[in-house]
């Protein structure tokens, strides 16, 4: 603590997501801030401002398996030097809904690998809508839930214009900044870039598989980059919808409705067969989801958020987005921003009537 | 009247129960596996690198959103570690009011408790009508459902609405052509609507049907009820000696082998074959297995199989004699399939005709109409059991929607009930007209088994009222009923049991001259007791 950086910022504690009644943060918490693999988050500041150190942690691969620590390395550094250049990527692109790198640079406090610190420093949100939802007022929820998810899906919109796929759009992972009075999309860690390769591309699932759609958790590769990866942020996009109403995700609501015989092996089913196999199957289970959702979704706008998670998380990755896209591209989100936008504006009307 | 087992020519088509009870039965694994790819390690790696993170997250922070991180990524990896933070978990999410209803689901479901969920098949007409209300409604949020589309189309069958259900499959098929559940499912409905070739255009047209047993069974079935020309009969010959599939997947195309080898004669293969297909045999397996040995005793099936098997044990029941049983069974029959008509039929036909009880009669008659709409055969045994209650009005107008072609089988059936109804109504010479007419119909069809059936019920209708020239009937009916075959005597066993319960019977003859007694004994009014006061003489009038 108390290490001077480059640029003025000096290190000021460990990050967690702890909050106070009012919402803000309220104490420190470990290690697991960033949410990262190899990585330690800590809050920085220089004068008034406050931010977001993403400290990468080099000696992790000390931690390898014996033989594979050289491995283990060229990951680490391949995926920190991604996540650089994806930064700085969004910054030059002006990207508003996407959490920005602030700076970058590494820290040398010893000769030896472990004493050399690469890190990126980003905007300190306020808090993420997982925790800060709940202290939301009950009339104004719904145009805050609707106002989060516009300006998730304008984060996401820009991410692809630029042919990048998130991959781990989840609640933990939109943040509110308050002041500014916007949502955006963090952690692009875990994003893929068309084209471009990191070592998690060989995972079927790059981000947090409890929100992955459920092709990934089959094995189920498809060819298409778009379908595959943009697809995959599409699923997880609508499966944050859900998550406002459901408290879940549509990943483990799915993976609750399917008997044993038919999950995937690997997350602890017998399920042997192809995903195309399956399908019907998870598109009954999904059913049941939408009509579960049907139920608790706000009275008002249920027939927007039904339509929009059944677009979005159709487990047939082919037929993914919003119908009317079909014939143009499958996955744009345009759409669903407008959308958003309005209901975000019904809801806040609907709010003040109250 | 029960239609005679030699008339039907039983195949091994698919059954058509719930999604979850065809899961239960294992017949939805699949029949083309996928080799262990790196993916699924991969898979499996991030899944324990993820629930791991959660659990140091709900250690440390132990709060609500914790503890729904914690969940979401113990039902996805369903990792058994970690129990005891899971739990916690889960507990937290229940007692904290703020959780929302997913996470209490899943929460509930890690804890054992499960979900209330409407029953996929009630059995009440009008809890049916409720539960398909609700699936409409299901299908305007998501369309795509080809199987809930499949066991709606069910729950229709069940209530004799063909045309709703025939558009359901149909909608079905086309989301999910290579869909095992709704290709069986549809088979099923065809071959009932006896429009087999129908199910025959969707397995052809399936990519699935000839890498898939359950399917290729199907097809066999169906092409051998259309009577067209086998097409993957080398597919089918080359899986069954492949070591591809395990016993229990090669269950059902075994057995459907087998009984087109039996129909050839080849009883050698039929025999080797059925003993293939009982090897980890389905209930339908083995009701086809049991059926089959009623035409080749060589064909052998334990009573530990069919004593899991409705319909097989149903079977073996009224061979033997158990009527009772033959209720029972012919109950979780009706059970496994309500639409069918075949248990209704042989319950209501065991119920009036074996053991005498109209009610169980009209239960079993009732419950098939409700899918088979006038159906001649339960319609007329619903008469049947009406007119044993006395309900003979009742029993008048059901028989109305029987109008059976002169000179054919179903008219001595429909002369026989009518002349029961005549003898329940006392109108004991028109109904014994009736009755001679339907014998001598019988007689002029050459059909010895009706004949023998209208008799006995005749020789039962005279025995209510006098028992007197019953044993020399039944003579006269046995001499006959024994010289049939051993096969036509076991479709035929109601009759012994007719007369059997005739002998027993108290007849009204009988009856009065009980009370022969009591009436020449009564004891007269003492005359001097009639003078009153007046001296007059009281009339009893």
């Amino acid at each position: 603590m108390g290490t001077k950086l480059e640029g003025g910022w000096t290190v000021e504690s460990p990050l967690g997501w702890s909050f106070d009644d009012k919402g803000k943060p309220a104490r420190p918490a470990g290690d697991n801030g960033s949410g990262g693999n190899f990585s330690v988050g800590y809050v920085v500041k220089r004068g008034d401002q406050t931010a977001f150190l993403k400290a990468i942690d080099l000696s992790r691969a000390m931690k390898a398996k014996p033989g594979d620590m050289l491995n283990e390395l060229k990951k680490i550094i391949d995926t920190a030097t991604f996540e650089q250049a994806l930064c700085a990527l969004c910054g030059e692109r002006r990207m508003d809904r996407v959490v920005l790198a602030l700076a970058a640079g590494e820290i040398v406090v010893g000769p030896n690998l472990q004493d050399r610190v690469p890190y990126i420093i980003f905007e300190l949100a306020d808090g993420d809508v997982r925790r800060r939802m709940r202290l939301v007022n009950e009339n104004v929820r719904a145009a805050w839930i609707f106002s989060a998810l516009q300006n998730a899906a304008v984060g996401l919109r820009q991410l692809h214009s630029a042919k990048i796929a998130h991959q781990d759009v989840k609640p933990s992972n939109l943040l509110q900044f308050e002041k500014q009075n916007v949502f955006k999309v963090g952690d692009v860690g875990r994003a893929i870039q068309e084209g471009v390769a990191v070592p998690r591309a060989e995972y079927g699932i790059a981000g947090d598989p409890s929100y992955a759609p459920p092709e990934l958790l089959y094995g189920h590769y498809v060819p298409d980059w778009n379908t595959r990866r943009v697809g995959c942020d599409l699923f997880m996009f609508g499966s944050l919808i859900a998550f406002f109403f459901l408290g879940q995700g549509i990943t483990p609501m799915l993976m609750s409705r399917i008997d044993a015989a038919h999950l995937p092996r690997r997350a602890g089913g017998e399920w042997q067969g192809f995903y195309a196999d399956v399908l019907p199957i998870v598109q009954r289970a999904f059913s049941s989801v939408l009509e579960e959702l049907e139920l608790v979704a706000p009275k008002k706008f249920k027939d927007e958020i039904v339509a929009s998670v059944r677009q979005l998380c159709e487990p047939d990755p082919a037929l993914r987005g919003h119908p009317r896209n079909r014939t143009e591209n499958q996955f744009d989100l345009s759409r669903y921003v407008s959308q958003f936008d309005l209901l975000a504006k019904h809801a806040a009307i609907a709010g003040r009537n109250a | 009247m029960i239609p005679s087992d030699d008339d039907i020519k039983r195949q091994v088509i698919p059954r058509w129960r719930t999604i979850r009870a065809t899961t239960a039965a294992r017949e939805l694994a699949p029949a083309k596996r996928q080799a262990q790819t790196y993916l699924e390690d991969a898979i499996s790696a991030r899944l324990s690198q993820e629930l791991q993170m959660r659990v140091r997250e709900w250690r440390q922070e132990n709060d609500l959103a914790a503890a729904e991180e914690l969940i979401a990524a113990a039902v996805v990896s369903r990792c058994p570690d970690f129990q005891e933070d899971v739990r916690a978990a889960a507990r937290l999410v229940l007692d904290d009011p703020h959780s929302l209803t997913g996470s209490r689901d899943l929460a509930n479901s890690l804890l054992g408790e499960h979900r209330d969920e409407p029953d996929p098949m009630p059995d009440e007409t009008k809890k049916m009508h409720l539960e398909i209300a609700r699936r409409k409604r299901l299908f305007r949020i998501y369309p795509r459902d080809a199987l809930l589309l499949t066991e709606t189309a069910l729950l229709y069958t069940n209530l004799g609405l063909n045309a709703s259900a025939k558009n359901l499959l149909k909608a079905a098929a086309a989301l999910a052509p290579n869909n095992r559940y709704v290709l069986r499912s549809l088979t099923r409905f065809w071959v009932h609507q006896a429009e087999p070739d129908r199910a025959l255009h969707f397995l052809s047209k399936s990519a699935a049907t000839k890498r898939d047993p359950w399917l290729l069974a199907a097809q066999l079935a169906a092409e051998d009820v259309a009577e067209k020309k086998l097409t993957n009969w080398r597919e089918a010959k080359r899986i069954l000696g492949a070591e591809q599939f395990s016993d229990f997947e090669l269950t059902e195309l075994a057995a459907a082998f087998a009984t087109l080898q039996l129909q050839a004669g080849s009883h050698k293969l039929a025999r080797k074959m059925f003993r293939k297909s009982l090897a980890e045999p389905t209930e339908n397996v083995v009701a086809q297995a049991q059926w089959a040995s009623r035409r080749d005793p060589t064909i052998n099936v334990s009573h530990e199989l069919t004593a899991k098997a409705s319909e097989a044990l149903a079977w073996e029941k009224l061979v033997t004699g158990r009527w009772q049983e033959v209720i029972s069974a012919s109950r979780s029959w009706h059970d496994i399939e309500p639409f069918s008509i075949r248990p209704a039929v042989m319950g209501s036909f065991v119920a009036v005709a074996h053991i005498g009880d109209g009610i169980i009669g009209e239960e079993f008659a009732r419950r098939g109409l409700i899918a088979n709409r006038g159906s001649a055969v339960l319609h007329n045994n619903l008469a049947v059991s009406l007119a044993m209650q006395g309900l003979v009005e009742e029993a008048k107008s059901e028989l109305a929607n029987v109008k059976p072609s002169a000179e054919t089988r179903e008219e001595i059936v429909n002369l026989a009930t009518r002349g029961l109804i005549e003898m329940r109504s006392g109108n004991l010479e028109a109904g014994a007209d009736l009755y001679h007419k339907s014998i001598n119909l019988a007689i002029s069809l050459r059909d010895a088994h009706l004949w023998c059936r209208a008799c006995a019920h005749f020789a039962y209708e005279c025995a209510r009222y006098n028992k007197r020239d019953l044993a020399n009937i039944t003579a006269t009916i046995m001499k006959v009923y024994n010289r049939l075959g051993d096969q036509s005597k076991i479709g035929l066993n109601d009759v012994p049991a007719i007369l059997a319960r005739a002998e027993k019977l108290q007849s009204a003859s009988e009856i009065l001259r009980s009370l022969e007694n009591y009436r020449s004994q009564l004891a007269s009014y003492p005359a001097d007791e009639l003078t009153d006061a007046s001296g007059g003489d009281k009339s009893p009038n």
